[in-house]
This record gives structure tokens, C-alpha cells and sequence, in this order.
């Protein structure tokens, strides 16, 4: 199978302008907007997604095609995708908690972030890589050429949901210290927020136990 | 000897057409072509050989072997179809990398020697090679992880002359070794007329017949009749008739005899894409 991940991992190196140009920017306006702990949420969604991309490249490659008169299985070659999901999405994360510890290093501890903020960012990583890529990719085998906007789109639109239905159940309380001062206490709703995140893993670990065998029983049209 | 390849009562439905009781061996040490019409049915037995379509029912044997129940029976397999299927940002030098990966017997000293062979240059992208280099190197890999069966989809179509020449030259190469098979493909009856041992006639999904090329070659005749006579040919030798404006064309089986008791009819050997064309166009008497 090694062959199979040197395959997608040289198909994603070769976009390498493109993905350090959108990390760039992405990094220079969090660090701008002085949130850089928002990528650690950022970079695990960013690269994960490429294995999904690679998901399209085949198709519209032929690749996919072919791949299955290697010996492998099918449910084999298509668990492969959600393992180098995996892969890039802890890549994702350790590179997003490197860029973010150089950036405290050169600009001190950043206000605000505590273990609570750094706990909700990794669990809406979490929440969107595991739950939207337990639907796209078995959406993108699915799905014919030319829907890969539809696939990604319907992917994502769960998480969004549970992303907003979660902000409607953080609590803001204004707290007076004095007749003259008072402060804002926002209560995240963590452990909702890490519930969702764990359901989201789930999610992705029965898709890719069930989805590949599914799959497999169908024509690759 | 068990056969390379055995396909027995493969169906497969994909709704207004079908695949209906495909049944056929390739021997080992022979070549054997599929020909008929675009869409009767050729590209799709071979899919469905390949595991690429699910046939609805039918048993697929690779050297003995049941791709479904084992899958190191596709690593007896080499495939080459008429699109290059390899990511076109890569090089053939990354092709090497990815296919060793994949085939636990991959050559790499066969396929150095292939791409220089065949020119292919080894460090620029797929995308930047031509319609005739893209062919070369899908044989290329097809033939460098020691297979034992090529399945071949069509893999010289639209080629000119001299690289389909090449490329059968390599064909012919690896059918060196008797245990080796092909099962291919083509439109190209120039191609076939040269390698395939055994044609295999599909149309609407169903084997019309499995002939021996050199057979169907010495067997069927193409004769040019008139139609008063036509009324005198025994409809023994007729295997097909089509119409035209002025006369009747006929495919003639057992040439010779018909030679003997018609020689003031003009008869000449059949062409492939003459029997094609009369199977596919032709009436029966």
C-alpha cells in the first residue's frame, strides 16, 4: 500500500505554491488580528481536506480507475484516504501548535488564551475535519465528476450547524467588580463543544469502517 | 494447463444494455482480441474481468485464481487502457517510486530499460508527454511488475503507425514466454492481423463467435454478387448478406469450396473489419 500513499502525498506536494500562499496569508492575518491560536484549528481542516482533493485528482485522472486492478480491495484502497486523513490532519495540528508557540515566543504570551480557548479551538478542528470528512469522502466516490462543489459544500454544512447551535448556548454574563467597572464572562460551553467534538469521531471512525465496504459494492462509474 | 484467463456466464446490467453469458478462456501462451462495434460490449467484459464494474453473476478465473476471493491474482495482471491513467504531475520517475509500492514484483532494472528504449524522457511531467509517449509508458508499467496476463483496453488507439508498431513489437516481446497471455481490445485490424492468435466477436453483449484468427482469415471470403446470382449460391456458404444499391456483398465461409463450385464468382479473403462489418450490418439468409 505504500506505493498508494507516496502516490497522494506527491500529488499534494506538487501543490505546494498553492498551499504555503493560503497559509501565508492565513497566518499573517491571525497573527495580525493577534489570534494565532486559531491555527490550530486552522492548518488540521486545511491539510486534511487535501486528501480529499486527491479523492477528485483520481477520478478526473483516470487513477481511480486503474488503482483498482492493483492488488488491493477496494474497501482497502478507499480506507486509505480517510488513514492519510488522519495523517495530514495530525501533521495539521502539530504544525498549527508549532506556528503558534513561534508566535508567543516572539511576541510573548498572547492575552486571553487560556487552556479553555486552546481546548475549544482543537475541539472545532476536531468537529469539522472528523465530521465534514466522514462525508465527503465517501460523497466524493459516490458522486459523479464535476460535483466535487456540491460534495464539499454538503459536507461541510453539518458542522456548520452544530457550530452555530453550540454559539447560541454559550452565556454571557456581565460581571460588576464596581460601580465603575465591570467585565464580560463568556461561558464557552465546553463540554458541549468537546461532546460534539467526540461524536464527530466517532462519526468519522464508523465511516470509515462502513463506508469502504459499501462502497466496494458498487461500479466505479 | 489451466488458462490464463477464464470467464464463465458473466452477466452484468447497466440498465438498457447488458452483458449476457459471456463466457470465454484465453490460453495460456496466446493472444486473444475482442472485437465488435463501439458499444457492444468490449470495454465493459473487460471491466468487469478487472473488477472495475461488479458483474451481476459469472466466475472470473485469473491462472486459477478468483480475483474476488483472492486479490494477489491482480498482481498476475498488467493493464494498459487508451487513456493514460497516471497523475499527470508526475514524472516517470516518480511513476517508479509510487508503482514499486504497489507490486511487491516491480522490475525497476526492466523499467529503466524500457523508458530508455522507448525514449520516454524520465524527469518531466506526464502532462508535457504526447498521446504516443503516454501510450509507451502505460505499457511500460504494464509490462514491469511480471505480469503474467496483459489486459489491454484499446492501448494503441489513435497512435500513428510507427509507435503502434513499437508497441506491438513489445507486445510480442513478452509473449516470449509461453506461460504469458493477452487479452486486448482494438479497432485497429492491421494490429490484430499481427498479434492475436483467437478473435472473440461481441455484439449487443452476447460472443457472436471465438475463432482462430488464422481460420477466420483462410475460412470467410468476401463475395459481390448480383442478385440473380445470388439465387444460385447454396446457402451453406452464406454467412451474411448486405444489400447495396447494385448488387448483394457476401460473407462466404470455407472459401476454397466455394471457389471450386462457383469460380466465375469473384471471391477474395475477408478482411476483420469486413467480418465485423458483415456481422454487425450484415442479414443472415
Amino acid at each position: 500500500m505504500t506505493g498508494i500513499y507516496k502516490k497522494d502525498l506527491i500529488q499534494i506536494r506538487m501543490l505546494w505554491p498553492i498551499l504555503l500562499s493560503v497559509s501565508v496569508i492565513v497566518c499573517a492575518a491571525l497573527f495580525y488580528a493577534d489570534a494565532p491560536i486559531g491555527l490550530i484549528s486552522y492548518f488540521p481542516i486545511f491539510l486534511a481536506f487535501q486528501a480529499t482533493s486527491t479523492i477528485f485528482a483520481d477520478k478526473a485522472s483516470g487513477w481511480t480507475r486503474m488503482s483498482v486492478t492493483f492488488p488491493f480491495t477496494r474497501p482497502q484502497l478507499i480506507r486509505s484516504k480517510y488513514f492519510l486523513t488522519l495523517a495530514l490532519g495530525t501533521t495539521g495540528f502539530i504544525i498549527g501548535l508549532a506556528m503558534y508557540w513561534i508566535y508567543t515566543l516572539l511576541n510573548g504570551n498572547v492575552q486571553g488564551n487560556t487552556a479553555e480557548t486552546f481546548q475549544v479551538n482543537f475541539c472545532i478542528a476536531c468537529l469539522i475535519l472528523f465530521s465534514s470528512t466522514a462525508i465527503v469522502i465517501p460523497l466524493s466516490y459516490a458522486m459523479k465528476k464535476n460535483q466535487e462543489f456540491i460534495v464539499v459544500i454538503a459536507s461541510l454544512l453539518p458542522s456548520v450547524l452544530v457550530l452555530y447551535y453550540w454559539s447560541t448556548t454559550m452565556v454571557t454574563n456581565t460581571i460588576s467588580v464596581d460601580q465603575s467597572m465591570s467585565y464580560v464572562e463568556v461561558n464557552m460551553n465546553t463540554p458541549l463543544l468537546s461532546a460534539f467534538a467526540a461524536g464527530s469521531f466517532i462519526l468519522f471512525l464508523a465511516s470509515m469502517i462502513i463506508m469502504p465496504l459499501v462502497l466496494s459494492r458498487q461500479d466505479l462509474r | 494447463m489451466i488458462p490464463a484467463l477464464s470467464v464463465r456466464g458473466l452477466n452484468k446490467s447497466f440498465g438498457t444494455f447488458a452483458l449476457k453469458g459471456i463466457t470465454f478462456e484465453v490460453p495460456q501462451g496466446t493472444v486473444c482480441a475482442i472485437i465488435g462495434e463501439n458499444g457492444s460490449g468490449k470495454s465493459s467484459t473487460l471491466e468487469c474481468i478487472l473488477g472495475i464494474d461488479i458483474p451481476d453473476s459469472g466466475n472470473i478465473s485469473i491462472y486459477g485464481i478468483n480475483p474476488q476471493e483472492n486479490i494477489d491474482a491482480h498482481s498476475l495482471v498488467g493493464v494498459a487502457f487508451d487513456s493514460c491513467p497516471f497523475p499527470e504531475n508526475c514524472t516517470a520517475a516518480d511513476l517508479q517510486t509510487i508503482l514499486k509500492g504497489v507490486f511487491k514484483n516491480w522490475n525497476s532494472t526492466l523499467y529503466s530499460a524500457l523508458i530508455e528504449e522507448c525514449k520516454i524522457p524520465l524527469h518531466q511531467k506526464i502532462r508535457t508527454f504526447s498521446r504516443g509517449m503516454k501510450a509507451k509508458l502505460d505499457i511500460v508499467c504494464a509490462l514491469c511488475h511480471e505480469a503474467d496476463l496483459l489486459i489491454l483496453d484499446e492501448a494503441t488507439a489513435g497512435l500513428d503507425p510507427v509507435i503502434r508498431e513499437e508497441m506491438i513489437d513489445q507486445l510480442l516481446n513478452f509473449m516470449q514466454d509461453e506461460k504469458h497471455a493477452i487479452l486486448m481490445t482494438s479497432h485497429i485490424s492491421s494490429d490484430l492481423e499481427r498479434i492475436a492468435d483467437y478473435i472473440i466477436f461481441i455484439k449487443d453483449g452476447q460472443i457472436v463467435f471465438i475463432e482462430q484468427k488464422d481460420l477466420l482469415l483462410a475460412e470467410y471470403g468476401m463475395a459481390c454478387v448480383s442478385s440473380d446470382q445470388l439465387e444460385y449460391i447454396a446457402g451453406e456458404f452464406i454467412v451474411r448478406l448486405r444489400k447495396q444499391a447494385m448488387n448483394t456483398d457476401l460473407l462466404i465461409r470455407n472459401r476454397a469450396e466455394f471457389s471450386k463450385r462457383y469460380p466465375d464468382y469473384s471471391l477474395r479473403p475477408a478482411s476483420l473489419d469486413e467480418i465485423v462489418l458483415m456481422f454487425t450490418r450484415g442479414k443472415t439468409l
